[in-house]
C-alpha cells in the first residue's frame, strides 16, 4: 500500500516538474531599457507596429497573434487579424478585451499607452531598434518570448550571412568608387534622412555615401543644398508604388534637370514600407540599396510597380 | 495739430522712397544669402549671369530669385489685405485670414493630399486656392443679413467657419496615416522650393487685386469715420464692402495657395505703419504692401539661413518674431492712452 502511495506521489511530482519546465519565468530587457517579467512561451500576443507584426510572422508565430494595427499590411494574412488601432492611437480597451499575455509595442507607441497597459497588468515589451544589429537582437528576443528560440537563431544567422555577403563585396571599394546618395522622403519641402537613421546605414552598408551625412535624423533640406551637393543618386520614397508625387517632382521639375542624378536617370523609387520598417525585411531593403548604389556589382534594381 | 496737406504728401514720398530703397536693397542682399552665409559674388551675379556654371545659375536664378519674388509678393499681399480689412472693419485685431481663407485653403490642400488626387505640381496650390475662395464666398453669404453685411456678423461667421473647417483639417490629419507629414509641413507655412511656376500662378491675381485695392483709398478713409458718416459722405458702403472683400479674398487666397499659412505679417505690418503715423489709406496701403514684402523677405532669408543646410518653415519664424512684437506694440499703445 505504502509503495503504491509513494509511486503515485512520484508520478505527480514528475508531472509537476514537466509542466514547470514548459512555462518558465524569464526577465528580458526591452529597447527602452525596461526589465520585463514574462512567463514564456506566450500564446496570446498583440503587436503595435507593422515591423513587430512582420517579425512575429517571420518567426512562424502568427497563430499567437491576436491583435495588430491598421498599418500592418505585410504579409497579407495580417488583414484577417483584429485591429487594435493605428500606430500612434491605441484602443486600450480593445487591447484589454483581447486578453493578451504580452503586448509588443513599437517606437511610435505613446509612452502613456505603455504605462496604462502595465498598470492594467499586461506586460509590454518595447521593440525600438536603431540599427540593423538591434533589429537582429529584437528578432532573437521575440523568438525567446514565443518559445521558438532555435528558429530565431537560425533566422538571425541567415540574415547576418546575407548582410555579410553584401558588405564583403563592397569592402574593397575605394572612397572615390562610392557614389553619394540622397534619400528623399518628401519633396515639398525636401525631407531627407541623415545620420542615425536606417536609411543612412543602408546607404553606407551598400557601398555609398549619404549625401547628408553631416546632418542627424530626419531633416528638412534647403532645396539649394540639393544642387550644391549634387548627388550621383537620388532615391525617393513611395507608398506601395501608387503614390509617387515626390518621384514625379524629381522627374518633371525643370530646375532639377541639371542635377547629375536626374541627368543620368539615377532617380529611383523605393517602397516606403520596405525601407522604413525595422523588421525582418531590413536585409531586403539593404540589398535593394546595394542594387541601386552598385548595379555593376549586384543585380540591376527593379523599382516597385504601379498598382 | 494737423500737418498741411503738402507737407504730409512730401513726408509720405520720402518714406516711400526709403521703403522702396529698402526693398531693392533687401532683394539684392537676399540674393547673396545662401548656404548659411553671404556672398557678394552671388548678389552681383544678378547683373552678370553669363559667367556662372549651370548648377550655380539654377540655384541663383531658378531657386533663389523666384523665391525672393514670391516672399515679397506674399508678404506684400498679406499686409495689404490686412491693412484693407483692418480699415474696413475699423478693427485693428483683424488679420487677412479673418474670412476663414487660411482654413479653407488648408482644407483644400488636405483634401488633395488625403485623396491622393494628383495632376501635376500645381495640384495642391490649385486645391488650396479653390478652398480659400469657396470659404470666403460662404462666409460672405453667411455674414449677409438682408442684403447688408454687418461687420460683426461677418467676423463671427468667419470665426465659426474657421473652427468648423479646422475640425475637418484635424479629421484629415487623423485619416492621413502615412501622409501626415505632408499636411504638417503645409500648414506650417513655407516658401521652400518655390519657383517661377508659383510666381506665374500668383502674378495674375496680384495684377488685378493690388491696383484695385489701391483704388479704394478714398472709401477706406471715409470708413475711418464710421460707416454712417461714410454713407453720408456719399460712399456706397455696402457695395464697397463687397468689392473689398472680393479683392482681398482673391489676393490672400493666392498667397496662401503658394505659401501655406504664414501668420502675423498681415496683422503686424499695417499696425506698425499706423503707429508711425500713417493713418491715411492713400499712404497706408502702398506702404503696407512694400513693408510687408520686406518683412517676409527677411523672415524667409532668416528661415533658410539660421539652421543651414536645414531649413525652417517661415511661418514659424514670422510667428516667433511677430507675436512678441505685436504684444509690444499693444503695450506701447496702451501706455500712450
Amino acid at each position: 500500500m505504502r509503495r503504491v502511495l509513494w509511486g503515485a506521489l512520484g508520478l505527480v511530482w514528475c508531472i509537476l516538474v514537466t509542466f514547470a519546465g514548459f512555462t518558465q519565468e524569464i526577465v528580458l530587457q526591452d529597447d527602452w531599457g525596461r526589465e520585463v517579467k514574462l512567463s514564456a512561451p506566450l500564446r496570446r500576443i498583440i503587436s503595435l507596429s507593422p515591423s513587430n507584426t512582420e517579425i512575429v510572422f517571420a518567426l512562424g508565430m502568427e497563430e499567437f497573434l491576436v491583435g495588430v494595427t491598421s498599418y500592418c499590411n505585410y504579409p497579407p494574412q495580417t488583414q484577417k487579424i483584429e485591429k487594435v488601432g493605428n500606430v500612434t492611437e491605441v484602443d486600450v480597451e480593445r487591447v484589454v478585451a483581447l486578453n493578451p499575455e504580452v503586448v509588443l509595442a513599437g517606437s511610435l507607441t505613446p509612452p502613456e499607452v505603455v504605462e496604462r497597459l502595465e498598470k492594467l497588468g499586461i506586460p509590454v515589451f518595447v521593440l525600438d531598434p536603431h540599427n540593423i544589429e538591434e533589429v537582429l537582437e529584437d528578432i532573437d528576443k521575440v523568438a525567446i518570448i514565443g518559445g521558438v528560440e532555435k528558429r530565431g537563431q537560425e533566422m538571425v544567422q541567415a540574415m547576418r550571412a546575407k548582410i555579410q555577403a553584401i558588405t564583403d563585396r563592397i569592402s574593397s571599394l575605394s572612397e572615390e568608387e562610392k557614389p553619394r546618395v540622397l534619400h528623399v522622403l518628401w519633396h515639398d519641402p525636401i525631407w531627407t534622412a541623415g545620420k542615425g537613421t536606417f536609411i543612412d546605414e543602408f546607404i553606407v552598408k551598400a557601398g555609398g555615401v549619404n549625401a547628408v551625412s553631416d546632418l542627424t535624423g530626419y531633416v528638412i533640406l534647403d532645396l539649394e543644398e540639393v544642387f550644391r551637393r549634387n548627388p550621383e543618386i537620388i532615391t525617393v520614397v513611395t507608398s506601395h508604388g501608387a503614390e509617387k508625387v515626390s518621384y514625379e517632382f524629381f522627374l518633371t521639375d525643370e530646375r532639377l534637370k541639371v542635377l547629375r542624378a536626374v541627368e543620368a536617370g539615377k532617380v529611383f523609387m523605393v517602397d516606403s514600407d520596405l525601407v522604413s520598417r525595422p523588421g525582418p525585411r531590413v536585409v531586403e531593403a539593404l540589398s535593394l540599396f546595394a542594387q541601386i548604389v552598385h548595379p555593376e556589382i549586384f543585380d540591376v534594381y527593379v523599382p516597385p510597380q504601379e498598382e | 495739430m494737423y500737418m498741411s496737406h503738402r507737407r504730409k504728401n512730401r513726408q509720405f514720398l520720402r518714406l516711400l522712397g526709403l521703403v522702396v530703397g529698402g526693398l531693392l536693397g533687401s532683394i539684392v542682399f537676399a540674393q547673396g544669402v545662401g548656404g548659411g552665409g553671404y556672398s557678394w559674388h552671388d548678389s552681383f551675379a544678378l547683373f552678370s549671369p553669363s559667367t556662372l556654371s549651370t548648377i550655380d545659375r539654377t540655384i541663383l536664378f531658378h531657386i533663389r530669385l523666384p523665391r525672393i519674388i514670391i516672399a515679397v509678393l506674399v508678404g506684400g499681399g498679406l499686409a495689404l489685405g490686412g491693412a484693407a480689412l483692418q480699415g474696413m472693419f475699423h478693427n485693428p485685431l483683424v488679420d487677412p485670414y479673418v474670412l476663414g481663407v487660411s482654413s479653407g485653403a488648408a482644407l483644400g490642400a488636405v483634401v488633395a493630399m488625403v485623396s491622393g488626387i494628383y495632376f501635376g505640381l500645381f495640384t495642391i496650390p490649385l486645391f488650396a486656392f479653390s478652398g480659400a475662395v469657396c470659404t470666403a464666398f460662404v462666409v460672405f453669404r453667411l455674414g449677409m443679413v438682408a442684403k447688408r453685411i454687418p461687420l460683426e456678423t461677418l467676423l463671427l461667421a468667419g470665426v465659426a467657419m474657421g473652427m468648423f473647417l479646422s475640425a475637418f483639417i484635424s479629421l484629415g490629419m487623423f485619416l492621413a496615416g502615412e501622409d501626415l507629414h505632408q499636411i504638417v509641413f503645409w500648414t506650417m507655412g513655407g516658401l521652400w522650393g518655390r519657383g517661377w511656376m508659383e510666381v506665374r500662378m500668383v502674378v495674375f491675381p496680384f495684377l488685378i487685386g493690388v491696383p484695385l485695392l489701391f483704388s479704394f483709398t478714398r472709401e477706406l478713409n471715409a470708413f475711418l469715420l464710421g460707416e454712417k458718416v461714410a454713407q453720408s459722405l456719399g460712399v456706397d458702403v455696402e457695395k464697397v464692402k463687397k468689392w473689398l472683400l472680393l479683392f482681398v479674398s482673391l489676393l490672400v487666397a493666392s498667397c496662401v495657395a503658394v505659401s501655406g499659412v504664414i501668420g502675423f505679417v498681415g496683422l503686424v505690418v499695417p499696425h506698425l505703419l499706423r503707429l508711425l503715423g500713417c493713418e491715411d489709406h492713400r499712404f497706408l496701403l502702398p506702404l503696407s504692401f512694400l513693408v510687408g514684402g520686406v518683412v517676409l523677405l527677411w523672415a524667409d532669408t532668416l528661415a533658410r539661413t539660421i539652421l543651414n543646410p536645414v531649413e525652417l518653415p517661415v511661418g514659424i519664424v514670422t510667428s516667433i518674431i511677430g507675436a512678441p512684437f505685436f504684444i509690444y506694440l499693444l503695450r506701447r499703445k496702451k501706455r500712450e492712452w
